[in-house]
């Protein structure tokens, strides 16, 4: 017997524990087993000096496994297992389309740059409804999501090509959502999208009035916050069965103003279908803010609970399979001239592209990589990692690229410290609630 | 601690009986501080039947790359009807 590969012995002031990635079980020890457990990793002979029936439960909790680590090996292979399964047993017809990769906003830390900023005309449109409609044998229904540029930018061709599926796709639109900046959300595009069931909008506000407007700015340099806030609560208002997501794109220049905004929002669209997240900005080639660091990425969340006593926050990590469009059979994004792509940050960049609407798939090689080369499952040092359970493996572009490419994006979304950090932070609340 | 070895193995040098007690008492020790925090629990059985029956998993994961990308994730997986709270991990 031995400790698992996926045990993480930790203590925090004189308080010890042991906390297991795959049976997600936390346990709080003293620290002469908790020093045996540790020691053990080194020599499993420690081990010995712990009675059966406590070792008996340690192995229960999956602390500790087999010599031949079976325990972990099966529950990961069962993980592939399922990931494998979603990614090509997924009945469902997932597209992003782009009308047009044009933008109104001149983010800073827009990752989109020097793309053509052309409307889709409507021969791709046509033949969007010939792609879609050759997945009939394939697939059961179909989700889109719009995106751009800025997608409201074409809503004329987001309209003809809605009313083209709703009377001539065989696969029913089960499910349709739109990322926007909500800038040209007016009443018009607001009572259309109720009329053909929008389930999902996400707008962004990057913090108070004075730091939104310092990084979501029109091209012309003017201001968007009032009237973004003004266009999400017509919208709660016009799609009341919509869900509404504002996300906060957090970066060293706003992570202190999330708390206050998710505070003043909740309350002003209490009763209302929205949902408001922070989403950390990653550095990229064009970015001109300051990204925060894994550490402070963890210190975010547990301030929002400590210091704005935000309550709604999930400390305990969960089992993540992992999967995006790039790893998805039926999922594809569409550019305004018809090109088809695997990852949403691939759009307009012609050497990703993996075929177009008018030919189908013509970049077999470039969708096997991204299919089963570039997820955690594909890599040793992943594969061995104690968070491996628990983690999503991070971009699959960014891995492929240092696996073909010799780039070295850092791949992996927390650390160690900060899942036990978090955990820490749970057992905490946890012993507040007894003495309350 | 670094005792326990070399303790354990001479009680149970001096007869079976002693070195019964002797880990009745080490159980015992060491159970009553064996707290569980979090019970934990595996639901991969729960949900490899739970797509099989065609039922996705309800699930928004964040690709936080620039600006959006939200949906990059979970593109098939993204009906949150009851969001309840932030996931910090």
């Amino acid at each position: 017997m031995k400790i698992s590969k996926f045990t993480i012995p930790f203590h925090r002031d004189s308080e010890y524990f042991l906390y297991n990635t795959q049976s997600l079980s936390l346990i709080k020890v003293d620290s002469e087993s908790y020093s045996i457990v540790e020691k053990s990793r080194t020599n499993p002979e420690y081990l010995q000096s712990l009675p059966k029936e406590y070792l008996s439960r340690l192995k229960e909790k999956a602390i500790l496994d087999d010599d031949l680590d079976t325990q972990s090996n099966d529950f990961r292979t069962k993980m592939e297992y399922i990931k494998r399964f979603r990614s090509f047993g997924n009945k469902t017809l997932s597209l992003v389309i782009a009308p047009t990769l044009a933008c109104n906003f001149a983010c800073p830390y827009c990752y989109e740059a020097n793309l053509p900023v052309s409307i889709m005309n409507e021969e791709v449109e046509e033949k969007i409804i010939d792609f879609i409609n050759s997945f009939q044998h394939r697939c059961d229904t179909l989700e889109i999501c719009w995106e751009g540029g800025e997608p409201l930018l074409g809503f004329n061709r987001i309209r003809s090509l809605l009313d083209k599926i709703k009377t001539r796709s065989l696969l029913p639109l089960a499910y349709h959502s739109i990322i926007t900046n909500g800038y040209l959300f007016s009443e018009e595009i607001a009572n259309y999208f109720c009329g053909v069931n929008l389930n999902f909008v996400q707008i962004t506000i990057d913090g108070r009035e004075k730091t939104h407007n310092k990084t979501r700015v029109l091209k012309s340099g003017a201001d968007s916050y009032e009237r973004i806030i003004s266009n999400i609560d017509m919208i709660t208002r016009l799609i009341p069965e919509c869900m509404v997501v504002v996300r906060t794109n957090i970066h060293e220049g706003n992570k202190k103003e999330f708390g206050s905004i998710y505070k003043e929002f909740s309350k002003k669209w209490e009763n209302r279908k929205v949902k408001m997240f922070p989403a950390f900005v990653m550095p990229n080639a064009n970015c001109r803010v300051s990204c925060c660091s894994p550490q402070e990425k963890t210190d975010f969340f547990i301030d929002l609970k400590r210091t704005e006593g935000i309550e709604k926050i999930n400390f305990i990590p969960r089992h993540r399979i992992g999967s995006c469009s790039a790893t998805s059979e039926n999922s594809y994004i569409i550019s305004p001239d018809g090109d088809l792509f695997k990852c949403w940050n691939d759009i307009g960049i012609k050497d990703r592209c993996v075929g177009n609407v008018y030919e189908g798939i013509t970049n077999n090689t470039l969708i096997a990589k991204y299919m089963v080369g570039s997820d955690k499952y594909s890599s040793a040092e992943c594969k061995d990692c104690s968070l491996f359970p628990i983690c999503e493996g991070g971009c699959n572009r960014r891995r492929m690229d240092n696996v073909t490419q010799s780039t070295n994006y850092p791949l992996c979304p927390f650390t160690q410290k900060g899942i036990e950090d978090y955990l820490y932070e749970h057992y905490k609340i946890c012993e507040g609630n007894k003495t309350d | 601690m670094s005792t326990l070895i070399p303790q354990t193995r001479l009680y149970k040098r001096r007869g079976f009986r002693e070195a019964i007690r002797v880990e009745l008492i080490l159980t015992h020790f060491y159970m009553r501080n064996f707290e569980e925090v979090l019970p934990g629990s595996s639901f991969l059985d729960e949900e490899l039947n739970a797509i099989r029956g065609g039922v996705s998993e309800n699930v928004l994961a964040v690709c936080d790359i620039g600006k959006k990308g939200d949906l990059t994730c979970s593109i098939g997986q993204i009906g949150i009807d009851d969001p309840k709270e932030m996931d910090a991990c």
